[in-house]
């Protein structure tokens, strides 16, 4: 069952109830419900008046908490309507028009759902009728563009373009609440589709399964739940206080989309990257064109998933190709917002084109992420959590873990236990759920790791796990590192992978600045049993987001904004600030139609000069004496006005 | 003068539906700067609707859902460029003497006759191509029509359509052009004087809808909620209402106009039709091929006030108008191909009223009295007995009646107590505000009435035009 603008799925589901009362079936025909062709109960809706939908939703809604036997007596009545007096007969007939002529236009116009194989129904009553043009301008019919594009040309990306700006008013119209219901089903899909959606997932990435399940499943239907939650409060129209000086006006703010979107997506969270900001964007009421990594594209999954969950082709869609040059089309036709996650240098690249045209972006690039564990910290749970920080999805995460200090006093001890777990982690792409970590997925990764550790090797680090490694093969085991210094690539530049530096600090100052050492800032961790310290430390610390005690972890909870600071990122999205990130935040100020002039309107005089001075001087000094003398330079100020209005 | 930001026009139309764009084309001919304003969409042959759903959805008000109070009768009122044009049978009657008689009876209006309408008849049927369908095209329903007629000694006729080229040899079924004609055939306004009356600079705004009218200056204005939901105010020197009984009614109502025209909105008429089904053991194929080629032409009926249409519809109808529901209905829908299908059409006596309520909103009142139902009666028994005639195995005799020409509350006359317009089109007390669709009629005719709608608009143009020109 489609999601319907005009009716809301209880009473969708009241109508298919009646419809199947109405037209059950027999060993020819099909029931009205087997048909699908309640999918285009909107067609007949949208013209309906306001008054007629009402009575169709109240009855609607009733209809689907009523046994059947109670709609059949209801329907029976409205056949024998002539035995009903004067406006109980009216009622009857005016509800037997009203929900058997929608339920008989739907099923008799010879329309079926998307997955009706059947016999039409139009076989069925032998309507075969025909009309043949004798004019050369017979219709023609439009093609329709599909909703995903391969490797298109420009052309093909102006046409994208413009569909999905055509598009958007409808999306808008939608409403907060109807948009919901497609999160809503969407998220029952994914639930239902999770295993396929894991093998499809696996099969471009070569994650774990359980990195796959736990990243990607567990954490987009936590978004999705979010939004379910909490669109409707973000984006509902907001009052905020109007000060004294502007007294008798209102003010407001509107949340509206931006229009149309383009996001781009990394390799790494392939699915969870591209729901996540397309349904955040959709739900604001964007229209929105997404292009996924051509590492990991999911080819098709995204499209299926929004297809069968009744999105329009035109609301959301999918191009695919190499970033560079098909990310520069795509921002040639300048869209409202770009929202991009990736590498710092894809993302100088579109900032600096966005630039030319003034377009507004959002960045998530790479991160180089210190962990800091003091020496009252319980070791055991941070070199847990250090394993796990670094290597998850085989380091692939830009906010892995990267660089690991540990307070002087215990680093040996730390180091023990962090090699002895690292050796225990289990390695593979797995059906069952028993792999820790995956291989690397993209080679180009794998080659930028080659060169740091043979860098690193060669200044002089040494290698506590993960020495057999050929350099070349795409299966890295975890590697920690130490003995690492800042001029080694490996401390400079981003890794994005199983490669964990490890350092001893001596006392918090040195932590802090070593931390802020490098031009990232993406996200941090702090571990220690003084909760105060711990906090001065994620005060301290430029970043964009901070985990005490635990590492990754911000990310966890949705209405927790995400973003970097330095050159990891620019702006914040999820949480309330996802939903700003991808609004037009539109201020309103509404005054009073009235003849009344404002006293810093023209004409200007030097006694309005005069009293204007003396509020501002009031208003702004404090004490209750200032606020009398303010409101009485404002009555002055006001009576001159009015005066001077009259007189001129 | 001075430059205004809107333009100013010489007459307005509300309605783009036939009285309108027969006007138009006239007044525009003349040089005059005219403004058409039309609630419903503009379709060509390309985008007309293709099925039941569609094409009440989108060519009628309310979705096709419109009630009187008491829910008897379904009012179908168009709402698209051409409106009754597009969605009727093209059926093209003069009315008789009788039609007239009753007429100026009841309005004093002496023109009213055969004689004095002849010359205006002749040149609206000039604007379009009439034809009767050929006897080798007549379909299965047709013949059933044809036989019970022969075989009980009633009277038929074929039956005058406004059509131009639809095609027979290709197998072509007029049902098809129920919802607007895709292949240009039906001679509809927007195929005829609405497409010349564009080429001699109509300006058209379709999907506008007229709300108010301000008559106080000497100007008239007209409020419309346009297309993209604002409200935009059109000015011009005469206004043209020509948006039928109910779009006339109400405007005038909702322009706060009902206390100087104490008959406004009275005597309303509809032509209530009722649909009846012989079912026959052989396949009647009632849908395919050329439609309604017959009318009854009966002395007797037009006597007893009813007339017999050899019509039919689309299968979602004729779903809606069998009554009842479940597995039997189901049952009944299979054998479709064996309906034929004749049609009772009263000329109904008790006048109904056209209100609005406090929000604007529509009210129709419309009963029928015992003389109205005795006419249905008769009717219907004489389709009985033609069906039995026939063969017919089963008669199912359709639940609901349908109200297609929506006929009065504008009613011409010479009393202005009694009536709205006055015998030269114009508002009674108004100098610039003038009507001559079927608002005008003063009872029902009995008779369908889009040839007259456009011989009275032919005449009322020429008395525009007189006018404009004294």
């Amino acid at each position: 069952m489609k999601i319907s603008k005009y009716f809301n799925p209880q009473q969708l589901r009241g109508l298919i109830r009646a419809g199947d009362v109405i037209l059950p079936g027999t060993d020819v025909s099909p029931s009205f419900s087997r048909t699908g062709c309640i999918d285009h109960v909107d067609r007949m809706a949208s013209t309906l008046t306001s008054d007629d939908l009402g009575g169709l939703r109240l009855l609607l809604g009733l209809f689907r908490f009523s046994p059947k036997w109670v709609i059949r007596l209801l329907m029976t009545a409205c056949t024998k309507n002539s035995l009903a007096p004067g406006f109980l007969g009216s009622a009857l007939r005016t509800i037997d028009l009203g929900i058997r002529g929608m339920v008989m236009s739907l099923y008799y116009s010879n329309l079926t759902g998307r997955e009706y194989q059947g016999k039409k129904v139009f076989d069925i009553i032998g309507w075969n009728t025909r009309l043949v043009m004798p004019h050369d301008d017979s219709p023609s019919e439009i093609p329709q563009p599909d909703i995903a594009y391969e490797n298109p040309e420009e052309s093909d990306v102006a046409r994208i373009f413009s569909r999905a700006r055509q598009a958007q008013p409808e999306i808008l119209s939608w409403g907060v609440k109807k948009r919901l219901e497609f999160i809503s089903r969407l998220k029952a899909i994914i639930i239902a589709r999770q295993a396929d959606i894991l093998d499809r997932i696996q099969a471009d990435t070569g994650k774990s399964r359980t990195d796959a399940l736990t990243a990607e499943i567990f954490g987009t239907l936590d978004h999705l739940d979010y939004l379910e939650k909490n669109a409707v409060k973000v984006l509902k129209d907001r009052k905020v206080p109007t000060p004294f000086a502007l007294m008798g006006k209102q003010s407001k703010i509107y949340f509206e989309p931006m229009g149309t979107t383009l996001i781009i997506s990394p390799w790494n969270y392939p699915f969870y990257q591209a729901i996540v900001p397309i349904t955040l964007a959709f739900a604001v009421g964007n229209a929105i064109i997404y292009k996924p990594s051509s590492a990991t594209p999911l080819k098709g999954l995204v499209e299926e998933l929004l297809a069968e969950t009744g999105f329009d082709p035109a609301w959301v869609q999918v191009v695919y190709g190499p970033g560079k040059e098909l990310g520069r089309m795509l921002i040639d036709q300048r869209p409202d917002k770009i929202f991009f996650i990736g590498s710092q240098r894809a993302g100088r690249q579109i900032i600096t084109q966005a630039a030319e045209q003034l377009i507004p972006v959002e960045l998530e690039m790479g991160g180089k992420d210190p962990m800091i564990v003091f020496e009252d910290a319980n070791l055991e749970r941070a070199a847990a959590g250090a394993i796990w920080g670094a290597f998850t999805n085989t380091g692939q995460s830009c906010t892995s873990v990267e660089k690991l200090y540990v307070q002087d006093s215990i680093y040996d001890a730390f180091k023990a236990i962090l090699v002895r777990e690292t050796l225990k982690m289990t390695r593979g792409t797995d059906s069952d759920g028993e792999s820790d970590i995956g291989p690397m997925t993209t080679s180009a990764q794998v080659k930028v790791i080659a060169r740091q550790i043979e860098d690193a090797r060669k200044k002089g680090a040494t290698l506590l796990t993960g020495g057999e490694w050929d350099g070349a093969s795409a299966a890295i085991p975890p590697i920690v590192v130490e003995d690492s210094s800042d001029d080694m690539l490996l401390n400079r530049e981003e890794t994005f992978g199983p490669v964990l530096p490890i350092f001893a600090f001596h006392d918090e100052a040195e932590a802090v600045r070593r931390a802020n050492s490098d031009d990232f800032g993406l996200s941090a961790s702090v571990w220690s049993a003084d909760r105060q310290r711990a906090d001065r430390v994620a005060r301290a610390i430029v970043t964009g987001n901070v985990s005490i005690n635990n590492v990754m972890l911000t990310e966890g909870n949705h209405a927790l904004p995400f973003g970097g600071s330095k050159k990891s990122g620019i702006g914040r999205y999820k949480g309330e600030f996802g939903f700003y990130c991808f609004s037009n935040i539109k201020s309103i100020l509404v005054d009073k139609n009235s003849g009344k002039m404002e006293a810093n309107w023209f004409p200007y005089s030097r006694r309005k000069f005069q009293l204007f001075t003396e509020l501002t001087t009031n208003i702004y000094s404090p004490g209750i004496w200032s606020f009398f003398k303010a409101a009485v330079s404002g009555l002055k100020l006001e009576g001159y006005v009015k005066k001077r209005g009259k007189t001129d | 003068m001075t430059p205004t930001h809107s333009p100013f026009y010489d007459y307005i139309l509300v309605g783009a539906g036939i009285s309108g764009p027969f006007i138009a084309h006239e007044l525009c001919r003349a040089g005059a700067r005219c403004l058409m304003v039309e609630a419903g969409k503009q379709y060509t042959r390309r985008t007309y609707p293709r099925n039941d759903l569609d094409g009440t959805a989108q060519l009628y008000w309310s979705g096709g859902l419109e009630l009187g109070t008491d829910a008897r009768l379904v009012f179908l009122r168009p709402k698209v460029v051409g409106g009754g044009s597009i969605v009727n049978q093209a059926l093209v009657d003069r009315f008789d003497e009788d039609a007239f008689d009753s007429w100026r009876r009841d309005s004093g209006v002496d023109d009213f006759n055969e004689k004095a309408m002849a010359p205006w008849y002749e040149k609206a049927e000039a604007e379009i191509a009439i034809q009767t369908i050929p006897s080798e095209y007549r379909n299965r329903n047709a013949d059933v029509f044809e036989q019970g007629f022969q075989r009980l000694g009633y009277q038929l006729a074929p039956l005058r359509r406004a059509q131009k080229d639809c095609n027979y040899e290709a197998g072509n079924c007029c049902i098809e052009c129920l919802n607007g004609c895709r292949i240009g055939s039906k001679q509809s306004t927007p195929e005829t004087v609405l497409k010349k009356a564009l080429e001699l600079g109509l300006e058209l705004r379709a999907e506008t809808e007229a709300l108010k009218i301000d008559s106080s200056a000497n100007a008239i204005g007209v409020a419309c909620q346009t297309s993209d939901g604002g409200v935009t105010t059109y000015r011009a020197r005469n206004l043209v209402l020509a948006s039928g009984a109910i779009g006339n009614s109400r405007l005038l109502l909702n322009s706060g106009l009902g206390r100087r025209l104490p008959a406004l909105g009275h005597n309303f008429f509809c032509h209530p039709q009722y649909m009846n089904f012989g079912v026959y053991d052989q396949p009647v194929m009632s849908h395919l091929g050329a439609f309604q080629a017959f009318k009854s032409d009966d002395a007797g009926f037009r006597k007893n006030g009813f007339k017999l249409e050899n019509v039919y519809a689309g299968p979602a109808a004729i779903a809606l108008l069998l009554s009842g529901f479940g597995r039997q209905h189901h049952r009944t829908m299979e054998r479709l191909s064996h309906f034929a299908c004749i049609e009772v059409c009263t000329r109904d006596t008790q006048p109904g009223r056209i209100r609005v309520n406090r929000k604007g909103k529509t009210i129709i009142v419309k009963g029928q009295n015992k003389e109205d139902l005795r006419r249905y009666h008769k009717g219907l028994a004489v389709i009985d007995e033609i069906f039995n005639a026939t063969g017919a195995k089963e008669v199912i005799h359709g639940t609901m009646g349908i109200g297609l020409h929506l006929m009065g509350g504008c009613g011409m006359g010479t009393d202005p107590n009694r009536s709205v317009v006055d015998p030269d089109f114009r508002l009674h007390g108004f100098k610039n505000i003038f009507c001559a669709d079927s608002s005008i009629f003063p009872n029902a005719p009995g008779i369908n009435p889009s040839l007259t709608i456009m011989a009275l608009s032919k005449k009322a143009a020429a008395q525009l035009l007189k006018d404009a020109n004294r």
